[in-house]
């Protein structure tokens, strides 16, 4: 894991190198972007560099090796533990922090979905983050600033990470041995989030996802039989409901974008279908609809029954 | 020896340190001259704006082995363990670490113990906002009368949250944001002595993004020197800090005021492709905005607005095309979606549905021009008047309902001539009791209220008879000459002229009088529903989950 | 590898590793022990990042190499076998196999690479000293030592050391913010720069060598290598991780112009003491001195439980005093102190109070007064 292994994160990989080499690294950082654009990658390649001493982790002397095993004594990790990581998590670790580090010339700590702090934790953490003992390097990862307690930002660096260009995740999904046009549908779904088109492709959610907007398409009110059919498919099934309701969203975007006058498509496999959906319905009425899939995708969150969810959205969005 | 971040490398360490606190150096120094220093102390303000710095400098100030003193010296072993924070005299409390009671009665035990040598134990709380009721209860009497040999310190960055009962115990002091130039001052000095090369311009796009704290605008610092060595350019600090390029937010702003969807929904794809993050272009758009606002309101904008004179000769040009109810409804928009984003994953989508439905905002018509364009209609001239908004339509006067006839209940005569404008201009020569009431509402609530228990026995615009329940409330409050003669002033005013009043009790068993107004709402609901029933019955749909459950219908709501 | 060890030998060496093997599952591996055979010599080492421990026994190896296998399952197994020699030796894919007389174990292990580094030990630069002296150092201050995990520098004892002449003159000190006790001892031999400029071991360590010292008296080495502690017995050493902070200025602590000297029977005061103590508030056990040339007078009193009073000989000239202390405190340093009279050196009402041993001076203890 080292630099080289990050694609499409040069600006914030230079700023990193760089301060490795003016003898600048700070003592904590919060890594934002997407999901899946590389943050912990980063994170993980920037401690293998401060462990190893040299401008990139050389991969091969022993800390390296414990790194790339994810065995280091020197990194302490902190996920979340359930929904949010909590007080005792972050007591814990500033413990560990509170000796001197082990083998490494300094210690090293990622904590991720730092949105997901427990308000709690979050400010137990504040004073770790301002003046860590001894020589720390704390990595914060969010995808979500928005959701980090403006008193933690202020005491990092904060570093943006890009969504990577659609064609950079296109390459390496195709490296990965998929054919060609599920790789193109799989890049432009995935948002510039590689963790995306990965589970895109490797679910084989791609046909599925194309039946899913088909048949929403397709349905009218006074399908009542069919609409209770198509929504019994989804009970008991939240994270599959939220994935279609992500494509859906996406789908109708599309539509949105060709009555809007961009020529942009990210379903382009679906091209028919956006044409015709966007022949049938105003602007303002597909507004409308992607206003309702928000309020079923925010509905699923607050742990909705997915199936109600699925029958609320379909008849909505139904034509009548 | 680790690299020692800006902001703590350079953490004031002496009251003239601290930048932009001026009001809370000057009144904690004059305390201290006087000798009239309290025992508590609350510092609330911003993240980054120098709570804490000045709780180590007023702990310092007041322990220093030269003191106490306005200016603590820094170099005696008091002062210096309070800087490396191993003082065993000076305890730094996180108070989030801390929250239970039992940490508070910990703390409580802990202040009956004498200062191992410094003048006095001093306490200093930070996110003191954390505690939990019963540890702020507990703290309550220690901090009433604290022994003489203690010293308090809270700060926080959310003072709304800590008991009242523990603020009026505190001396308090707000501390502000720290005003650009103060932040820009304080830069150059730190530049200058680290010996980097920067330009004030990019100094200010720091200081901007550092938004009034000290700290923020330190961690940006570090980070541009840590891309840049020593020489900064100023290209390098807006690439790296992701400051949204001004020229697209021109655009931006031009394509919406220009309803232009295409060139809208381009700008989002622009966004995404330069890689500003969608939250941060949508809150640049908001103080774009918020800029076109500020040029149309006031005369002298420049004051306002922290902007070159280029930039503000293009505000005037976009806002002389744009009228200032539009920019408001803009900023509301933007406004929305900005809260928007801190709940989706998909921002662009947020920000193009923000972007299409300001561009396809409707434009507004000036309220005085559709009261003009009444006006008008009222005085029968003008005839129809071509609005030159297509989509706007002038939302109508909310008018009453009229009650249906009631088969088992004789309507009043005048019941069958409604739909009465009031006006003070002309007579009227029909009354609608609804209206009436309506009317009356709009002038005094509690007469209105009165009268909708009454029942109306005649209504014509000479003669008003209206019957209460004997005895009741409605019926002495109502023949109270005070109450009367405003209704008469308001009878007056809506029909040109006054009519004769009459309030009278309602004859024993009648079951003639008309209802009141209350009763009849209840009936028209009733109605409504009965309705509803009978429409919802027929839909298709409803009828195969009837057929398909062998259900029934429990209920039905409207949906708003 | 390969080799084979009497069991009584490979029982011992297990055992006392038990307690330090990992009990939380942060890294697996660390819940294994590394077993390591160059020569005749098995090397059995275990960690849990903060304190580590590594012994070496007698053995004859057929095959040198290295194994780590789970430190709890190994010494069960151990435990249960005959009383006769065991063959050890590892197979593809990090297997065990485990002979001993008739009865065969394969057991699972994990590959050594991932086990934590384990400074290798030279003698140079490590001081020499008596098991007894150490443990004695250690009873009289780790009392003092702060519980308080946020105050992470105050979590364990600082260890310092400077020149005495020829000699090392070793100092100890524990404190929690009010109360301090240090341990002074004159030593053979050199010491390095960290022990120049002073080191913090943590709490878990200090316990942990304190065990060590506890069996019959020997010589042990003192040294350091990088971020940690090593401490060398025999065929052991423990490794710790020192704290990563800085200890206050403790000298600074110590009240030089306490004039005003109690000289005090410790037993009686002890006793008294615990007796006053009964009667005194729940948490902070106030008790009152009042010192004149006759005699201490010493009491307590609770509103809701009744008060009690004391009085004993004292041996003092100076002008009568009053002062309030938490008994716990008092009786904490007189719990340790090894001499018959104590001296209790004070200063005023609210200045902190000195005790010392009346015959020795290596011992001084420092308690702040309260106001009751």
């Amino acid at each position: 894991m080292s630099f080289s292994g990050v694609v499409g994160q040069d600006s914030a990989v230079t700023v990193l190198e760089r301060s490795l080499a003016a003898h600048r690294v700070a003592h904590a950082y919060l890594f934002t972007g997407i999901e899946g654009c590389g943050k912990r990658t980063t994170a993980l390649a920037f401690i293998e560099a401060i462990f190893c001493g040299r401008a990139e982790g050389c991969g091969s002397c022993p800390s390296c090796r414990k790194m790339a095993s994810g065995q280091h004594p020197d990194l302490h990790l902190v996920e979340p533990d359930g929904a949010f990581i909590k007080i005792d998590q972050i007591r814990e670790l500033q413990r560990q922090l509170a000796l001197r580090p082990y083998e490494a010339p300094r210690k090293g700590c990622i904590i991720e979905a730092a949105d997901r702090l427990h308000p709690a934790a979050a400010n137990a953490l504040l004073k770790t983050l301002e003046e860590p003992p001894g020589n720390a390097v704390l990595i914060l990862l969010s995808p979500n600033p928005a959701g980090v307690l403006p008193t933690i930002i202020s005491r990092c660096q904060q570093l943006r990470f890009a969504s990577l260009p659609q064609e950079t995740v296109e390459r390496l999904v195709l490296a990965g041995g998929v054919e060609q046009e599920a790789a193109r549908v799989a890049a432009s779904l995935s948002e510039g989030s590689m963790a995306k088109a990965l589970e895109i492709v490797n679910g084989a959610a791609l046909e599925e996802r194309a039946r899913f907007i088909e048949t929403v398409c397709s349905l009218s009110v006074n399908d009542a039989g069919r609409i209770f059919a198509f929504s019994e498919a989804f009970d008991k099934q939240k994270d599959k409901a939220a994935g279609m309701l992500d494509m859906l969203q996406s789908f109708l975007r599309d539509v949105l974008l060709r009555l809007g006058g961009s020529p942009e498509i990210v379903n382009c496999d679906l091209a028919p279908l956006v044409e015709q959906v966007a022949g049938h319905n105003s602007l303002d009425e597909v507004m409308g609809k992607i206003g309702t899939v928000t309020t079923m995708q925010q509905a699923l969150q607050r742990n909705v029954n997915p199936r109600l969810a699925m029958e609320t959205l379909v008849m909505r969005l139904a034509n009548t | 020896m680790s690299y020692l971040v800006l902001a703590r490398k350079w953490r004031p360490q002496t009251f003239r340190d601290l930048i932009g606190q001026e009001h809370v150096s000057q009144t904690l120094q004059n305390a201290i001259t006087s000798g009239r220093v309290a025992h508590a102390f609350l510092f609330t303000g911003a993240r980054g704006v120098g709570k804490t710095s000045s709780a180590r400098i007023l702990a310092k100030a007041l322990t220093c082995e030269q003191g106490p003193t306005i200016e603590p010296c820094n170099a005696c072993p008091a002062c210096q363990e309070i800087t490396n924070g191993t003082s065993v005299d000076v305890f730094e409390i996180d108070g989030a670490s801390n929250t239970s009671v039992d940490d508070i009665r910990e703390l409580r035990e802990g202040i009956k113990y004498l200062p191992s040598r410094l003048r006095y134990k001093i306490f200093i709380i930070d996110e003191v906002h954390m505690l939990s009721t019963n540890a702020f209860n507990a703290l309550l009497k220690t901090l009433e009368e604290p022994p003489p040999h203690v010293k308090f310190i809270f700060a926080t960055t959310e003072p709304h949250k800590i008991p009242i009962t523990i603020l009026s115990r505190c001396q308090r002091f707000d501390f502000r944001r720290i005003s650009l130039a103060k932040l820009l001052e304080r830069l150059r000095h730190i530049v200058d002595s680290e010996g980097v090369a920067i330009s004030d311009e990019a100094l200010a796009v720091i200081a901007r993004k550092g938004d009034g704290s000290m700290r923020d605008s330190l961690s940006i610092l570090d980070q541009v020197l840590a891309f840049c060595s020593t020489t900064v350019s100023d290209e390098d600090v807006t690439s790296l800090l992701g400051v949204v390029d001004r020229r697209l937010l021109h655009d931006a702003a031009q394509a919406v005021i220009g309803r232009d969807t295409a060139a809208a929904l381009d700008i989002a794809r622009r966004v995404d492709t330069v890689g500003y993050s969608m939250r941060q272009f949508c809150q640049e758009m908001i103080g774009y905005f918020r800029g076109l606002a500020i040029v149309l309101a006031v005369p002298d904008p420049a004051s306002l607005l922290d902007i070159s004179e280029s930039e503000l000769q293009e505000l005037r040009e976009l806002a002389a095309t744009a009228p200032l109810d539009d920019v408001q409804r803009h900023l509301t928009i933007l406004l929305k979606a900005d809260t928007e984003m801190t709940q989706t994953a998909f921002p662009r989508l947020v920000l193009e549905l923000a972007l299409l439905k300001m561009a396809r905002l409707a434009p507004v018509v000036p309220a005085q021009l559709l009261i003009e364009r009444l006006k008008t209609l009222e005085s029968g001239g003008g005839g129809t008047v071509a609005s030159p908004a297509p989509r706007w339509e002038s939302a109508p006067r909310p008018v009453p309902r009229q009650p249906e006839p009631q088969s088992q209940k004789q309507q009043p005569a005048s019941r069958e001539n409604a739909q009465v404008q009031p006006s003070s201009t002309k007579t009227v020569s029909t009354i609608d009791w609804p209206t009436f009431v309506e009317f009356v509402k709009g002038r005094r609530v509690g007469i209105a209220a009165l009268l909708e228990h009454g029942s109306p026995l005649t209504v014509s615009p000479e003669h008003l008879k209206i019957a209460f329940p004997p005895g009741s409330f409605y019926l002495t409050s109502l023949q109270d000459p005070e109450n009367l003669a405003a209704l008469k002033t308001m009878a007056r005013e809506f029909l040109g002229h006054e009519p004769t009043i009459q309030i009278i009790p309602l004859a024993a068993g009648s079951t003639a009088a008309p209802p009141n107004l209350l009763e009849k709402k209840k009936c028209d609901e009733a109605r409504e529903l009965s309705e509803l029933k009978c429409d919802v019955r027929q839909n298709q749909l409803v009828e195969g989950v009837l057929e398909t459950f062998n259900g029934e219908i429990a209920g039905i709501r409207k949906l708003s | 590898m390969q080799f084979t060890v009497t069991k009584d030998i490979f029982l011992k060496g297990l055992q006392r590793v038990q307690s330090i093997v990992e009990k939380r599952n942060t890294m697996p591996i660390l819940s294994n022990v590394l077993l390591e055979t160059v020569d005749d010599r098995l090397d059995i080492t275990a960690t849990d990042l903060e304190v580590g421990m590594k012994s070496s026994y007698p053995v004859t190896t057929v095959k040198p190499g290295k194994i780590t296998v789970s430190a709890k399952k190994l010494f069960e197994i151990i435990r249960e076998l005959p009383d006769a020699d065991i063959t050890f030796s590892t197979k593809e894919n990090d297997w065990v196999e485990l002979r001993c007389g008739k009865a065969v174990f394969n057991i699972v292990g994990l590959s050594p690479d991932e086990f934590p580094y384990f400074p290798s030990i030279q003698e140079n630069n490590f001081i020499k000293i008596e098991s007894e002296l150490l443990r004695d150092m250690i009873e009289k201050t780790s009392f003092a030592i702060c519980h308080d995990e946020t105050k992470y520098n105050l979590n364990g004892v600082f260890l310092k050391a400077a020149e005495a002449g020829e000699k090392t003159a070793l100092k100890m000190v524990a404190t929690d913010g009010h109360r301090l006790s240090l341990m002074e001892k004159t030593l053979e031999g050199s010491f390095g720069p960290e022990l120049s400029k002073g080191v913090i071991f943590p709490k878990k360590g200090i316990f942990e060598i304190k065990k060590f010292t506890e069996d019959e008296p020997c010589e042990l080495l003192l040294g350091f290598l990088d971020n940690s502690a090593v401490i060398k017995k025999n065929n052991m050493v423990v490794v710790m991780r020192l704290v990563d902070g800085e200890f206050p200025d403790y000298t600074r602590v110590i009240p030089q112009n306490n004039d005003r000297i109690v000289k005090v029977d410790r037993e009686q005061l002890f006793h008294s003491l615990r007796r006053m103590a009964i009667l005194s508030s729940e948490k902070s056990k106030g008790v009152k001195l009042e010192i004149d040339r006759e005699k201490i007078i010493i009491s307590s009193s609770n509103p809701e439980l009744g008060e009690a009073r004391e009085d004993m000989e004292s041996d003092y000239d100076g002008e009568p005093l009053q002062i309030g202390f938490n008994a716990k405190y008092l009786l904490d340093v007189l719990g340790v102190v090894d001499s018959q009279f104590i001296l209790l050196c004070l200063r005023d009402e609210l200045s902190p109070a000195l005790i010392r041993a009346a015959e020795k001076e290596d011992f001084t203890s420092v308690i702040m007064p309260m106001r009751l």
